[in-house]
C-alpha cells in the first residue's frame, strides 16, 4: 500500500502548505519548482530551496496510517546542487495535531531522516525516531553523500523492530531498534564485580598426574669428578693434603624435575563477568510503532540554498521502493552524469579563462620589468668587455 | 571567535561570532539533533554523565536522575529549592551543603555535585557546541541572565564558568540582549523612541522599558551620529511563566486520572508517572496554541493504565483565568514607574516561548490597544543573537560594522552598612550605595569617620524587591582591619581632622557589586622650623629649606618612611641650636597619610563564594568527568570504525572487481572472519574497551589491506605504466634535440641518460610481462609506486643534463670581427634560452 508518492507534478501546490514560521522575522525561505541544472529526468521536477541563509518549512497532509503490524518504508531523493557549506536536507514524518502554517523546528515529529552537512567534517545522516514523545537519534554514525548528484535515501522499519538504511539502494546500515537506539534499557547486562565460582577452573594446562618422577632421579649429581685428570707429579701430600680431581658437568644430569604438561580436562575457559537479564528491561512489542502518521514535511535551515527534494515515497513495500530507485539509475543516471560533467566543464573553462587573463596580466607586468632590465644591460654592455663576458655567463 | 549563551530554565541556546569570508558573522550553533536549542539538562546514569539531548533521552525512565531547572537553583537557599522542585514534581535527591545551598546526590548514592558544578557542565556543553560549529576553540563568552538574577546568582554563574574553563566577558541582562538585537539594524537619528520588551519564558515574566536615541560624535574630524539605547526600567513577576500554565494542566489531568484510577490512589505520588504526564502536557499546550482543542495521550501512565483525554482552548484559558490579568502587571508597573502612557511607547516586542499562547497575546493586545502586536524579533533567538553582538563588542579582535551603544542599569538598589565597636547606628553608617537602575559598570566611594576595625555588609535596598528565595537582604559581608592599628600609631600626633576610612566599591558590567579595597586617611598638623631671611646666614637657610622639601615629598609614604622621617627629625633637632642661634620661626604644616586597610570577604549563606581549595577540588571532579566522556566517545568512535569497516568490506568483496583480485577461498575465509568479529561486536563488544576495538580492526585490516591494495593497483598500475611509456617516448625526442641543438653537452652524459632510460624500459617490459603471467589474486610483481619512483629518478637526471651551460666563447682581438661575433653569439644565446625554456616546459 502506498501512503504518499510525491513527484511534485502538476497540482503539487494544492497538496503542500508553505509554513509561515520565521516569516515575520524575515527568515523564511521559499521553494522553486525545478528539475535543476543537470536533471536526470527534465520532466520530473522537484522543489528547490531558493534563498540563502533561510529556514524552510513545508508540509503535506497524507491519509492517516499506522505502521503497526506492517513494514514502514520512507524514501526520497535529494540533489544538493549547491556548495551547501552548512545546512540540512532531511525530511520529517509528523503525527497528531499540526497547524501546517505554523510547522517549524519545534513541531514534534515521529521520524526525522536524511542528510545534514556542515563544513567538510560533518556529513551526518540523521535517523531520529520518536517514542512516547521523546526523540532518540540512532547511535550509529551514518554518513551521507556530499557530491552534487541526485541520491535516494531509504529507511525501512519492520514489525520485528529491525531496520535498514539504504543510500541509492545500497544498504548502509542494518540492525535493531533494541540495540541501535537508546530507547529501552539493554536487554542483558553484565554483572559488575561478579565473583568467580570457587570450582571454576581457568587453567588451560596442568601437570600430568600420571607422569611420575623416575626412581633415582634425584640421586644423579650435577657434577662428577673428572676421571681423566691425574695427580700432578709435584703434588706434596704432606703440605697440601690428599689430591682430589677437579669436577666437570655430569652429562647424565637432567635438571630439576618437571612433570609433563597436559590439557586440563576441567578447563572452563577464561572467567568473564556473565551476562544476565536486565531487571530494568521491560519489553515493548510495539517499540517499532510510530504514532499515526498524518503529515510529511521538510523543515531545514540552509546557509547556501539550492537543494532539490523529490520522489517522496511512504509505503509498506520495500521491493516497490527499490524498483523506483533502480528505474532512476537505469534510465536517468547516465544522462544526469553527462549533464553534470558538461556543467563542470563549462565551470572549469570559465575558471580557466579567468585564470588565463590573470596570468597574462602577470606576464605583461613581468615583460615590462624585463624590458627595463634589458635597458640596463645594454648600457653596461658598451664600455667594458669584461662586463660583457659576465653578462653573457649569467644569461647562460 | 566568541560565543554567547542564552541560559534558560529549560533550554540553552548558543550563538557564535566568527568572522569568516562568505558567512554571516553571527550564527546559531546546532546540536547533534540539528536543533538550534538544547535541553539544559545534566544526568548521571550507571556511571555515565549525560548532557543535553542525551540526558533528555532518559528522562522518562529516570526522572530522578535528570537534573533540570539548574539556573533557578544557583545561589538559592536549600528550603526554597526544595519547595520549588516539589511543587513541579521534580524528584531530585537534593542535600544541603555547608553553605546552606543545594547539592544534588547522584545515582551512585554518594557523590554530590553543587549547582555551580552542574551549571559548569552545561556551560561546557554549550562551549563544545560552539567549537564544533566554528571548528576552532572558543573560550570567551557572554551569558545572558534574567533581570531578577541577584548577587548570589550572578556570582554563582561566574564561578560555574570558571569551573567550565570558559572566560565570561560579561553577564548581560536578557532584555539588553534583545534590545541590542532589536536596535542594531535601525537608525534613531531621525527620532528617538521608547520600546518595551515583554518576555515570558518558562519560569518568569518581565517587562523592560528601553529608550533608543542618537548622539553626535567626532570621528576622524567628521561629525557622525551614533545610536544608543538606555534601559530605563525593568519589572518582573517571578511566579508567572509557561510552566505556570503547564502546571494548571498537569493538576487538571492528574485529578482526572485519579478519578479513573479510583481507590483513593493519587498519581502525584509517583515521580515517573508525573514526569510522563508533564512531558505530554507540554505537547498538549503547544497544540492548543495552534488549535482550539487538543488531545492528551500517555501510554501506561501508571499501573499499566493508559490515560487519554482532550481539552479545549476555552477550558485551558479558564484553568489559567487568574494568570491573564496577572500577565499585565509587569507592563503596568513599568509604565507607572516611568510616568509614561501606552501611547508614548513605539513598540511592545514579545520574546520568550510562552508568548506564543494566543490568550496571552490577545490580553496584551487589548491592553496596548493596537491592531497587531509587534513581532519583529525572533522570540526564541533574539536574546542569544543580541548577546552575541555584545560579545563581539567586548572582544578585542572582532569589530562589527554597525554600532549601537548600550546603557543598562542594575535591576536592584544596594545599601552599605557598617558594624563594629564605636560604630553609631545612624544614617551615616547605613547609606544607599547604588540607586536602582544605576549604570553598569560603575565605581563608588564612601568615607566614614571611624578609628576601630569594623565590618561591612552589602544589602538589597528594598525588602520588597528581593531575588526569589532570598531570605535576608544582606548578600555580602567583609571585615575591614588595620584601622585600629593605624589609629593607635598616629593618635599621639597632632590630628587636624578625625581619622577616616575610605571604602572603594565597584559595580561590574555583569551587575556584581563588591567592596574592592579600603584605606585609612590620617591628617596631621605639625610645627615646622622655618629660618628667618637674613643675609648673614644664607647658607644655613638653604640647608633648612632642603630638609623641608624632603619632608614634603614624604607625605604619602608608608609606616617605614614615617620611621625614617622621625630619624630625619632627630637630625634636624640636633642641628637646631646652631640654627636657632641665628634666628628661626615656626609654621604649621599639614600632612596626609593614606594607609591601606585589609579587606577580607566573610560572606556566608547560599551565595558564599567557593574557597580556592573548593574551586580546585571541583575542577578536578569536572576534569575527571570530561576525561571519562572523551574516553567514552573514543570507544564509541572506534567501535563505529570497526563496524563500518566490516560493512564496507563485505560490500566490496561482492563486487566483480574484488572477485578478480582474490580467490573464492580467500574471500570466503575473510567473510567468515568478518562475521566472527561482527558477532563478537553484538555480544562481548557491548562493553569492550577502546583498545579491544582497535586491536580487532587492525587484525581484520591485516587480512583486508593486501586485498584492497591489489584492487587499487588494478587501476593504478596501468595508469603508471602508460605514464612511464609516454615519458620514455618523449625522452627519445629530447635526446635527439640535445644532439642537434645542444652540441656542447658531453656525449658521455647523454649516453648515461640513454642507458638509464633503456634500463628503465627493460625493467618495465620485463615486469609487465611477468605480471601478465601472474594471477591477479597474487601479490603484484611490481607496484605503481615503484614505476613512478623510477621515472622520477630518470627525470631528475634529464633535468640535470639539460641544465649544463654552454662554454664561454673566446674573445677575438680584431675589432670588426669581435663586434660581429658578439652579435651572433647574442642571437644564438637568445635562441638557446628560448629552446631551453621550451624544453623545461616540456619536462
Amino acid at each position: 500500500e502506498i501512503f504518499l508518492e510525491e513527484h511534485f507534478e502538476g497540482g503539487w501546490k494544492s497538496r503542500w502548505v508553505l509554513s509561515d514560521w520565521k516569516r515575520n522575522e524575515g527568515k523564511a525561505g521559499t521553494f522553486k519548482h525545478t528539475a535543476g541544472k543537470w536533471p536526470g529526468d527534465p520532466d520530473n521536477k522537484g522543489i528547490q530551496t531558493y534563498n540563502d541563509a533561510k529556514h524552510y518549512a513545508i508540509s503535506a497532509k497524507i491519509p492517516e496510517f499506522s505502521n503497526k503490524n506492517r513494514t514502514l518504508v520512507v524514501q526520497y531523493s535529494v540533489k544538493i546542487e549547491q556548495d551547501i557549506e552548512c545546512g540540512g536536507a532531511y525530511i520529517k514524518l509528523l503525527s497528531g495535531y499540526v497547524n501546517q502554517k505554523q510547522f517549524g523546528g519545534d513541531t514534534p515529529y515521529s521520524l526525522m531522516f536524511g542528510p545534514d552537512i556542515c563544513g567538510t567534517q560533518t556529513k551526518k545522516l540523521h535517523v531520529i525516531v520518536s517514542y512516547q514523545g521523546q526523540n532518540y537519534p540512532i547511535k550509529k554514525d551514518l554518513q551521507c553523500e556530499t557530491d552534487k548528484l541526485n541520491h535516494f535515501y531509504t529507511f525501512i522499519l519492520r514489525p520485528d523492530a529491525s531496520y535498514s538504511v539504504l543510500v541509492d539502494n545500497k544498504e548502509r546500515e542494518f540492525g535493531s531498534m533494541y540495540t541501535d537506539w537508546d530507547i529501552l534499557p539493554p536487554r542483558k547486562i553484565k554483572v559488575k564485580n561478579a565473583k568467580k565460582p570457587e570450582d571454576w577452573d581457568d587453567r588451560e594446562y596442568i601437570d600430568d598426574p600420571n607422569d611420575v618422577k623416575p626412581e633415582g632421579f634425584d640421586s644423579i649429581p650435577r657434577e662428577i669428578p673428572d676421571r681423566k685428570a691425574k695427580e700432578p707429579e709435584d703434588w706434596d701430600e704432606e703440605e697440601n693434603g690428599l689430591w682430589e680431581p677437579p669436577k666437570i658437568p655430569n652429562s647424565a644430569y637432567k635438571g630439576p624435575w618437571k612433570a609433563k604438561r597436559i590439557k586440563n580436562p576441567n578447563y572452563k575457559g577464561k572467567w568473564k563477568n556473565p551476562w544476565i537479564d536486565n531487571p530494568e528491561f521491560e519489553d515493548d512489542p510495539d517499540l517499532y510503532v510510530l504514532k499515526s502518521i498524518k503529515y510529511a514535511g521538510i523543515e531545514v535551515w540552509q546557509v547556501k540554498a539550492g537543494s532539490i527534494f523529490d520522489n517522496i515515497l511512504i509505503c509498506d513495500d520495500p521491493a516497490y521502493a527499490r524498483s523506483i530507485v533502480d528505474d532512476y539509475f537505469a534510465q536517468h543516471r547516465e544522462s544526469e552524469k553527462e549533464l553534470f560533467a558538461e556543467a563542470e566543464k563549462e565551470r572549469k573553462a570559465r575558471e580557466d579563462e579567468e585564470a588565463r587573463i590573470a596570468r597574462e596580466e602577470g606576464e605583461r607586468r613581468r615583460k615590462e620589468r624585463d624590458h627595463r632590465y634589458g635597458d640596463r644591460r645594454r648600457r653596461y654592455k658598451r664600455p667594458n668587455p669584461r662586463d660583457y663576458m659576465d653578462d653573457y655567463h649569467d644569461e647562460l | 571567535a566568541v560565543l554567547s549563551v542564552d541560559l534558560g530554565s529549560e533550554w540553552v541556546k548558543v550563538a557564535v561570532v566568527n568572522l569568516k569570508r562568505g558567512q554571516s558573522p553571527i550564527s546559531v550553533a546546532i546540536n547533534e539533533m540539528s536543533k538550534r536549542k538544547s535541553p539544559a539538562l545534566v544526568a548521571f546514569q550507571s556511571g555515565d554523565r549525560l548532557l543535553g539531548e542525551e540526558a533528555a533521552g532518559i528522562t522518562a525512565r529516570y526522572p530522578n536522575k535528570v537534573y533540570s531547572q539548574l539556573r533557578d537553583m544557583v545561589g538559592k537557599p536549600f528550603k526554597h529549592v526544595k519547595d520549588f522542585i516539589d511543587s513541579v514534581y521534580l524528584p531530585f535527591d537534593i542535600v544541603e551543603d555547608s553553605r546552606g545551598a543545594v547539592g544534588i546526590k547522584i545515582d551512585d548514592g554518594s557523590t554530590v555535585y553543587s549547582v555551580e558544578e552542574l551549571l559548569a557542565m552545561i556551560l561546557g556543553y554549550a562551549s563544545n557546541l560552539a567549537e564544533f560549529h566554528a571548528k576552532i576553540p572558543v573560550k570567551d563568552m557572554v551569558v545572558s541572565v534574567p533581570p531578577y538574577f541577584g548577587q548570589a546568582e550572578r556570582r554563582g554563574l561566574i564561578q560555574a564558568s570558571q569551573l567550565a574553563g570558559v572566560n565570561v566577558l560579561s553577564l548581560v541582562n536578557e532584555h539588553s540582549g534583545a534590545a541590542l538585537q532589536y536596535g542594531i539594524d535601525k537608525d534613531f537619528a531621525n527620532g528617538s523612541r521608547h520600546v518595551i520588551f515583554y518576555d515570558m519564558g518558562s519560569s518568569s515574566t518581565y517587562a523592560a522599558l528601553v529608550y533608543y536615541s542618537a548622539y553626535s560624535e567626532k570621528e576622524y574630524g567628521k561629525t557622525v551620529s551614533v545610536n544608543q539605547f538606555q534601559v530605563k526600567d525593568v519589572r518582573w513577576d517571578l511566579g508567572l511563566g509557561g510552566q505556570s500554565m503547564e502546571m494548571r494542566l498537569v493538576e487538571h489531568f492528574a485529578d482526572e486520572f485519579n478519578k479513573q484510577l479510583g481507590n483513593g490512589v493519587d498519581v502525584r505520588k509517583f515521580p515517573k508517572a508525573m514526569a510522563k504526564l508533564k512531558k505530554q502536557v507540554k505537547r498538549t499546550k503547544e497544540i492548543l496554541s495552534a488549535n482550539t482543542a487538543a488531545p492528551i495521550s500517555v501510554e501506561s501512565l501508571h499501573d499499566d493504565r493508559d490515560f487519554r483525554s482532550t481539552i479545549t482552548r476555552e477550558k485551558f484559558e479558564e484553568l489559567c483565568k487568574d494568570l491573564w490579568e496577572r500577565s499585565l502587571t509587569p507592563l503596568k508597573d513599568v509604565l507607572k514607574h516611568s510616568g509614561l502612557k501606552i501611547d508614548d511607547i513605539s513598540a511592545v516586542e514579545l520574546i520568550g516561548g510562552a508568548t506564543r499562547v494566543p490568550k496571552l497575546q490577545s490580553t496584551i493586545q487589548e491592553f496596548i490597544g493596537k491592531q497587531q502586536l509587534d513581532k519583529h524579533l525572533d522570540a526564541d533567538e533574539a536574546i542569544v543573537l543580541g548577546s552575541a553582538l555584545h560579545a563581539a563588542n567586548l572582544s578585542d579582535g572582532i569589530k562589527l560594522k554597525r554600532r549601537l551603544g548600550i546603557v543598562d542599569g542594575s535591576p536592584y538598589g544596594f545599601l552599605v552598612e557598617l558594624e563594629g565597636p564605636n560604630v553609631k547606628k545612624d544614617e551615616s553608617t547605613k547609606q544607599q550605595l547604588v540607586p536602582r537602575m544605576k549604570k553598569l559598570p560603575s565605581k563608588m566611594f564612601r568615607s566614614f569617620v571611624l578609628d576601630k576595625d569594623f565590618d561591612v555588609s552589602l544589602a538589597y535596598e528594598s525588602e520588597g524587591i528581593l531575588p526569589p528565595g532570598t531570605t535576608s537582604p544582606v548578600f555580602a559581608q567583609y571585615s575591614v582591619s588595620g584601622l585600629a592599628d593605624a589609629s593607635e600609631k598616629y593618635s599621639s600626633r597632632n590630628l587636624s581632622a578625625p581619622i577616616k576610612a575610605n571604602l572603594h566599591f565597584s559595580l561590574s558590567r555583569s551587575g556584581i557589586l563588591s567592596l574592592d579595597r579600603g584605606d585609612a586617611v590620617i591628617e596631621i598638623t605639625e610645627w615646622v622650623d622655618v629660618p628667618k631671611k637674613n643675609v648673614t646666614i644664607d647658607s644655613n637657610t638653604t640647608t633648612s629649606t632642603g630638609n623641608a622639601t624632603d619632608e614634603n615629598s614624604q607625605e604619602n609614604k608608608e609606616d617605614l618612611q614615617t620611621d625614617a622621617e622621625n630619624s630625619t627629625a632627630s637630625n634636624t633637632t640636633a642641628e637646631e641650636p646652631a640654627v636657632a642661634s641665628l634666628g628661626t620661626e615656626k609654621k604649621l604644616k599639614k600632612r596626609t597619610f593614606r594607609i591601606p586597610l585589609k579587606v577580607v570577604e566573610k560572606t556566608v549563606g547560599p551565595g558564599a563564594p567557593f574557597s580556592k581549595e573548593s574551586l580546585a577540588e571541583a575542577k578536578i571532579k569536572l576534569e575527571a568527568l570530561d576525561k571519562k566522556d572523551r574516553e567514552r566517545r573514543r570507544t564509541a568512535e572506534l567501535k563505529n570504525n570497526l563496524e563500518s569497516y566490516i560493512y564496507a568490506t563485505k560490500e566490496k568483496l561482492e563486487t566483480p572487481e574484488f572477485e578478480k583480485i582474490s580467490t573464492q577461498e580467500e574471500r570466503k575465509a575473510f567473510v567468515e572472519k568478518l562475521d566472527e568479529v561482527q558477532d563478537w561486536l553484538y555480544m562481548d563488544g557491548e562493553d569492550a574497551n577502546a583498545t579491544e576495538f582497535e586491536k580487532r580492526l587492525d587484525s581484520l585490516k591485516a587480512i583486508g589491506s593486501p586485498i584492497s591494495f591489489r584492487s587499487e593497483e588494478l587501476t593504478a598500475r596501468p595508469v603508471a605504466i602508460e605514464y612511464a611509456r609516454k615519458y620514455l617516448t618523449e625522452l627519445k625526442e629530447i635526446i635527439k634535440e640535445w644532439e642537434t641543438n645542444k652540441t656542447w653537452l658531453p656525449k658521455e652524459k647523454i649516453d648515461e641518460v640513454s642507458k638509464e632510460a633503456e634500463k628503465v624500459k627493460s625493467w618495465l617490459d620485463k615486469n609487465v610481462a611477468e605480471q601478465e603471467k601472474t594471477s591477479l589474486w597474487s601479490k603484484p610483481v611490481f607496484t605503481s609506486t615503484e614505476v613512478y619512483a623510477k621515472v622520477f629518478t630518470l627525470q631528475d637526471k634529464v633535468t640535470k643534463v639539460n641544465k649544463i651551460p654552454k662554454p664561454k666563447p673566446k674573445i677575438e682581438k680584431v675589432t670588426k670581427t669581435e663586434n660581429t661575433t658578439k652579435e651572433e653569439e647574442q642571437s644564438k644565446s637568445s635562441d638557446e634560452a628560448a629552446k631551453e625554456e621550451e624544453s623545461h616546459d616540456e619536462l
